[in-house]
């Protein structure tokens, strides 16, 4: 695995030559079968992939343009994350080979572990906040080693190949479980990222917890299921409690 | 700093507030946790002069066990008529508020079957201004 | 260091006694929302509402115990119990009898989720309760540490107290209480001598039951009244004497020694405590110079056992009423009268009552049985000059005949009834319901049942009633 530091830092850039440079170099990560995998560099074989994904021998991998001519690759076959990082995989017995295909494949930019998806490799800050369903206030980061990481300014490029792999801080939405301010991510969250935020964040609750959320009147929702998808705002209002098991 | 006024009171300033929309509702506390109320721009009848009056009323810190009465309104009011004053009518009787004596003609109309879980202070004001009006 | 405690009216222990134990042998689980009382030595809790948890729906096979209340039970419940500012408590059986304890599941559980509840509830107090058949154990989670409770009372004819076993009551023996010990016995005599009792007013009728209650060996009495002793009142006034009331000085032309004889006078209180300290020296007896219908008075009453309501006043009969109701503490309210035709001069129908108020439906709420008159509570309020202006009716210097043997009617039964209430010794099945008034013309007694509103402010069960809501509702007092 490569480290990057600020004295020397050897990195495979594009073109795949290994040089000395000063300059920090991106994170890179990519999507197999819809899950979030960080990868060591941009280059990298087939078989590492599959490798670090957690899948065996039985398998193949697939990038995906959504298409049914998504290309496939041999173990041996070197992967530029750059031109595409979100696959699939196909057991081995059933791929049909194909090295090429017209469509453009699809890009997965990466924030603070959450992840979306687009053709368009040249997003600017403001089309990433917008994607990610961020708060406007929000400072998007290039994830470097830190402390190098970089604010990426008002209005500044994020090309996909200049590293999709990013950080957020000061988020502003603010919502309150159980009573505790807890600071959320994105304005698209699951129930499970709440509850996730929540005790990370110091409040008394369990990730196994049952979620509402509280309505105006004061009243609750139905329950909010671990995978279900809810959009937060600011001052939005949980409560999260568990059953009570007696014997 | 004036004197808290109690819940149930402020509760019963609120739904007049919400009663009588168009109206000023101007509060001033006594000293046991109740409130003088006064609501401006009342219509009360062509029939008397003038046809538009404030109401002013104290609700006591008992309230909602406490009957709201008896109602002021403007000093001086007359039939247009010139037919004498109706029972339950008392001109030139002064309200007294927190010892402060203020020109007024006095309604007396005492609720004898107080429901204190229905009857509010924006309900007896409504009944009292029914009453004036057919009189 | 604070007793914790729990009050319940029967009829809301019933309802409950019956859903945990219907006879299957299982275990069932409801919710209780409480309000609260604080005090220096007791924090009581006072059950307002019992929610059953239904089988099958919110009390299902658990995750870690044998049974659970679920999720949306408890979220929504406690949900409730944050927007009314109430104390949420989680109930369930065991089985057994006599005595019970949580079980490790239970303990657990607590751990688990009552941080999170204790948040919900904005610092609640919260807990748990278990019971069995004639015992209950709880836990209370506060922000200052988790509580035992001490004792749960079933507030009903009889008073009955559960406990998580049987207590050990050191009996009193004393030879001055030999013969009524040979009645309710030494542990009986005992539950005396720790309770607290309140009388309001310590007049004709207040001085009868201060000195009824001293004698019988009650532990703790207050006694409040504003009024001092009068040339008038010596004649109904346990204990008072001619000479205390300085009416040669009151008589007197000059303002001054008018004035003189006005301070002199012994309030009404504190003859009532010399009385009481003659029949028992060890009683603890604050005499307080001062109206219950002061915030400062009504705070030393909210963790009595029992209230004797003897004054005459519309405030007084609601802060009582008020008391009984929002705090879970049995009362009664005693009276005579002699009405006089003021037109003939005619004696009418001369009656002696003691009125039990209970706080449970048709327990004898004063407001539901129509014995607080709303147009003299408003005039109460008012200044003379105010009434003047409003052209207040009524007689000021007329007062109603009062007799002291009239008055010993209702205090002696009125005593009785707290004795027999507070002991347990009323026989539920033959025990009638309502009260009994004394016609004494026609040396008769009859039976007045009790009516309900359930939109009653006070012992209804509506948003708006402050049934046992302790400290979190307001009393009503002027500031």
């Amino acid at each position: 695995m490569n480290t990057n530091n600020n004295q020397s830092t050897t990195g495979i850039h594009a073109g795949g030559a290994a040089t000395q440079t000063n300059k920090p170099q991106p994170k890179y990560a990519c999507v197999v079968g819809d899950m979030l995998f960080p990868m060591p560099r941009a280059k990298l074989s087939a078989l590492t992939i599959l490798e670090q994904a957690g899948y065996g021998a039985d398998f193949v991998l697939v990038r995906d343009h959504g298409g049914p001519d998504d290309v496939t690759f041999s173990d041996e076959q070197i992967v530029d994350l750059r031109e595409g990082n979100v696959f699939s995989v196909a057991a081995r017995c059933d791929h049909k080979p194909n090295s090429q295909c017209l469509q453009p494949a699809k890009l997965a930019y990466a924030i603070s572990d959450s992840w979306e998806l687009t053709l368009n490799p040249n997003q600017t800050r403001e089309s990433l906040i917008r994607l990610f369903g961020l708060s406007a206030e929000v400072e998007i980061l290039r994830d470097y080693e830190s402390p190098q990481d970089e604010i990426i300014g008002h209005g500044a490029p994020v090309t996909f190949n200049q590293g999709a792999v990013l950080l957020v801080r000061n988020l502003g939405i603010k919502v309150k479980v159980n009573n505790h301010d807890v600071h959320l991510v994105k304005r698209r969250v699951t129930g499970r990222e709440i509850k996730e935020a929540a005790v990370a964040q110091g409040v008394a609750i369990q990730v196994g917890f049952v979620l509402y959320r509280y309505l105006l009147d004061g009243s609750l929702t139905p329950a909010i299921g671990d995978d279900e998808v809810v959009t937060v705002k600011d001052c939005d209002s949980f409560n999260c409690i568990d059953q009570d098991d007696v014997s | 700093m004036s004197p808290e006024i109690k819940p149930e009171v402020a509760s019963a300033i609120d739904e007049i507030r919400r009663a009588y929309p168009s109206s000023e509702v101007e509060v001033t506390p006594d000293p046991d946790g109740g409130a003088y109320v006064k609501v401006s721009n009342l219509h009360i009848g062509s029939q008397f002069n003038p046809a538009t009056s404030w109401c002013l009323f104290r609700i006591t810190f008992q309230y909602p066990f406490a009957d709201v009465y008896p109602h002021y309104f403007v000093d001086g009011l007359q039939k247009v008529s010139g037919e004498p004053q109706p029972q339950g009518i008392h001109v030139g009787n002064p309200c007294d508020v927190n010892g402060v004596n203020h020109p007024a003609t006095m309604v007396s109309r005492r609720s004898n079957r107080l429901n204190p879980a229905t009857d509010t202070a924006a309900l007896k004001l409504q009944k009292v201004l029914d009453w004036i009006r057919t009189q | 260091m604070k007793r914790y405690t729990f009050s319940i009216s029967k009829a809301n222990y019933d309802l409950l006694h019956k859903h945990l134990f219907p006879g299957d042998g299982d275990e069932h689980g409801a919710v209780i929302l409480a309000g609260i009382c604080e005090t220096a030595n007791e924090v009581r809790f006072l059950a307002r509402e019992v929610i059953l948890a239904r089988e099958g729906q919110d009390f299902v096979p658990g995750r870690q115990g044998y049974r659970a209340l679920t999720a949306n039970f408890v979220a929504h419940l406690s949900n409730r119990a944050a927007n009314e500012k109430l104390c949420y408590f989680t109930v369930h059986n065991h089985g057994g009898s006599d005595s019970v304890s949580f079980s490790q599941t239970d303990l657990d559980s607590h751990a688990r989720g009552y941080p999170a509840l204790l948040d919900i509830t904005n610092g609640g107090p919260i807990g748990a309760l278990v019971f069995a058949k004639n015992a209950v154990a709880g836990q209370i989670w506060t922000r200052d540490g988790i509580k035992q409770l001490d004792q749960m009372k079933v507030i009903g004819k009889n008073l009955k107290r559960l406990f998580p076993k049987p207590p050990k009551i050191a009996g009193i023996n004393a030879a001055i209480y030999n013969r009524q010990s040979l009645f309710f016995g030494s542990v009986g005599q005992a539950r005396l001598a720790r309770s607290k009792v309140v009388i309001i007013g310590a007049g004709g009728v207040g001085s009868i039951v201060s000195e009824h209650i001293a004698r019988l060996g009650v532990g703790h009495i207050v006694a409040i009244d504003y009024d001092k002793i009068e040339d008038s009142n010596v004649s109904r006034v346990m204990g008072s004497r001619l000479w205390e009331c300085f009416s040669w000085l009151q008589a007197s032309r000059l303002p001054l020694l008018k004035k003189l004889g006005i301070w002199l006078a012994t309030y009404k209180v504190d003859i009532a405590k010399r009385v009481a300290k003659q029949a028992n020296s060890n009683v603890k007896f604050e005499a307080i110079r001062g109206s219950i219908c002061s915030k400062e008075v009504v705070e030393k009453c909210l963790d009595a056992d029992f209230i004797f309501l003897c004054a005459d006043s519309m405030q007084s009969r609601l802060v009582f009423n008020a008391l009984v109701h929002q705090y879970l503490i049995p009362g009664i309210q005693i009276g005579s009268k002699v009405p006089i035709d003021t037109r003939s001069g005619s004696v009418e129908n001369v009656f002696a009552v003691a009125r039990p108020v209970l706080p449970e439906a048709s327990g004898g709420c004063l407001l539901c049985n129509e014995l607080i008159s709303f147009a003299k509570l408003q005039d109460e309020a008012l200044t003379e000059k105010q009434r003047r202006q409003q052209a207040y009716v009524a007689d000021p210097l007329v007062k109603a005949p009062s007799v002291v043997t009239l008055n010993a009617l209702g205090s002696a039964q009125a005593v009785n009834y707290f004795l027999f209430n507070h002991l347990g010794l009323f026989n539920e099945t033959l025990a009638k319901p309502g009260y009994r008034m004394n016609l004494v013309r026609e040396n008769s007694w009859t039976t007045v049942a009790c009516k309900q509103n359930p939109d009653c402010l006070h012992c209804g069960s509506g948003n708006r009633s402050i049934y046992g809501r302790g400290d979190r509702a307001s009393l009503p007092c002027p500031n």
